[in-house]
């Protein structure tokens, strides 16, 4: 299997005026081509700063991400090119979604930058993917506020997968919503992995990794505190920390 | 809502129908001295009656209210200008271009904003151009700092940087999400300065610092009239009454427009 993410090392320090806090503290983690593996901790922890350092929203102080078998960089036109088969989904689906655009316009928005668009096909494309998350063509004319938070998060879930990515970043992505929603974005999760799209599920519910995730990284402080295969992990977990999370969630 | 919308946009239409053509109408001379004529009361053939030096009110008040409309118009548009530029700026770019420009406005606002402009105006001195510089040194502080708030809020946006990953340059950035974000906000902030740019240049004006007599502005006409506020009181009287009608006006546009924004 090809290894698609490969972490080392990775540090990370938010600094304000005399005050500094260590978000992410030496990690080190590496994905296979098709995998998903859940990064789990409590708020706080840093996995939302590992995903956005992947994504290139943050740069990192040090340490090195090689995607695809190339080092990330975190400058430039060139940090875009290198992430163009990497999408990410976010916690609060309102503010992922661009307020003056139509939800035609913002899943336009996720190939007119690399490819022409033909607007009479890719409004057909665009209704088939949102079909797909069960939303019908009539969405594709409306804007983000007159979505529910749910229908919200499927159309910006449409969006990141219009462009066909081969890396997803989920991040807290059903933290916003209910428990029936969030069941149906799983479920759909899991349909997207069977295609072989490799999928990075950041959440503090240890219990959602189970359906989901080959392996999990259990954060804490900035640092890994353990990580494995789901199954072990969430059958014996190691550490207090792991132990507090299952027993946590279940 | 739409009643406010319908009643202000009225009341402006008709000042700038008055403003624009107003003058091209009016039977006198709005300069044109007759001793013999000073201090008429208002009459059916000087509605508003007559100053000192036997002018007509009413066709001072058309005249002056296209120098007052015209330049508060001019302050606004080129304070906006400069002040939602440098305040892009500063929120897009950050770090030191941030750091450079929001000492600006801190060393600006280390100062009561009128006090300023009466410096700067008294500095240059007495000129209607002076007073559009004195005030635009006042006035771009409120948009540079909006606009640089606002883009930084838009900037940590998520769907900000979806568009990023997405492959997004920063002109695509700017003309798709920033400026839509902050165009409404900016829209009602100038609507709304308008009527208190117009009583600034009165009051410019009216200290001397202003339009230069004999020019027909509101400010200066009543800095001229306020000798005779007891014997002739109805050339403060009508002037105040424009200038009310024209600053309501404007602040009710201002505030109809932000009701229809925030609606959006």
């Amino acid at each position: 299997m090809t290894k698609i993410l490969e972490i080392k090392n990775l540090n990370k320090t938010f600094k304000k005026a005399s005050e500094s806090t260590k978000a992410v503290s030496d990690f080190s983690c590496t994905m296979d081509e098709g995998e998903c593996i859940g990064i789990v901790g409590e708020s706080g922890s840093g996995k939302s700063t590992v995903a956005g350092i992947i994504a290139g929203f943050v740069k990192a102080d040090s340490g090195s991400i090689f995607y695809d078998g190339k080092e990330l960089v975190f400058k430039g036109k060139a940090a875009q090119l290198q992430r163009k088969s990497m999408q990410m989904i976010f916690q609060n689906p309102t503010s992922a979604l661009n307020p003056h655009m139509t939800i035609f316009e913002n899943l336009k928005e996720a190939v007119v930058y690399y490819e022409k668009v033909d607007k009479k096909a890719f409004y057909d494309e665009a209704a088939a993917e949102l079909q797909k998350m069960g939303l019908s063509s009539e969405y594709l004319d409306r804007y983000p506020k007159e979505l529910s938070g749910g229908e919200c998060q499927r159309a910006t879930i449409a969006r990141s997968l219009i462009g066909r990515p081969r890396l997803l970043i989920c991040d807290e992505i059903t933290s916003a919503l209910d428990v029936c929603v969030q069941a149906e974005i799983i479920r759909y999760l899991l349909e997207l992995k069977k295609s072989g799209i490799s999928i990075l599920f950041i959440t503090h519910d240890i219990t959602l990794t189970s359906q989901l995730c080959d392996r999990i990284i259990v954060m804490k402080e900035g640092k890994i505190v353990e990580s494995g295969f789901t199954k072990e992990i969430l059958e014996n977990p190691v550490s207090d920390y792991t132990r507090l999370l299952v027993s946590a969630g279940y | 809502m739409k009643k406010r919308m319908i009643i202000s946009s009225a009341w402006i239409a008709f000042i700038a129908v008055a403003l624009l053509i107003g003058p091209f109408f009016i039977k006198h001379d709005p300069y044109k001295t007759n001793m013999r004529e000073a201090f008429q009361k208002p009459s059916a053939a000087h509605i508003c009656g007559t100053d000192n030096l036997g002018r007509c009110i009413f066709c001072r008040i058309i005249a002056g209210g296209r120098t007052s409309v015209f330049t508060a118009l001019a302050v606004v548009l080129i304070s906006a200008v400069i002040g939602i530029f440098l305040g892009i700026l500063a929120g897009y770019l950050g770090c030191i271009v941030d750091e450079i420009i929001s000492d600006i406005i801190t060393i600006f606002q280390a100062f009561p904003s009128f006090v300023l402009a009466i410096a700067i105006a008294g500095i240059l001195g007495q000129d209607i151009k002076n007073a559009i510089i004195a005030l635009c040194a006042v006035y771009w502080i409120t948009y540079a700092k909006l606009a640089r708030s606002l883009v930084q809020q838009i900037r940590a946006d998520n769907y900000v940087k979806a568009a990023w990953l997405c492959g997004a340059d920063h002109l695509s950035i700017f003309r798709k999400y920033i400026l839509p974000g902050i165009s409404g906000t900016m829209i009602i902030t100038l609507m709304l300065d308008i009527g208190s740019v117009i009583l600034s240049i009165a009051g410019l004006s009216f200290l001397g610092l202003g339009a230069v007599r004999p020019t027909a502005e509101w400010g200066t006409v009543m800095s001229e009239a306020r000798d005779y506020l007891q014997k002739a009181p109805w050339i403060i009287g009508f002037n105040g009454i424009a200038l009310f009608l024209v600053v309501i006006g404007f602040n009710l546009f201002g505030e109809a427009i932000e009701e229809k924004i925030n609606h959006l």
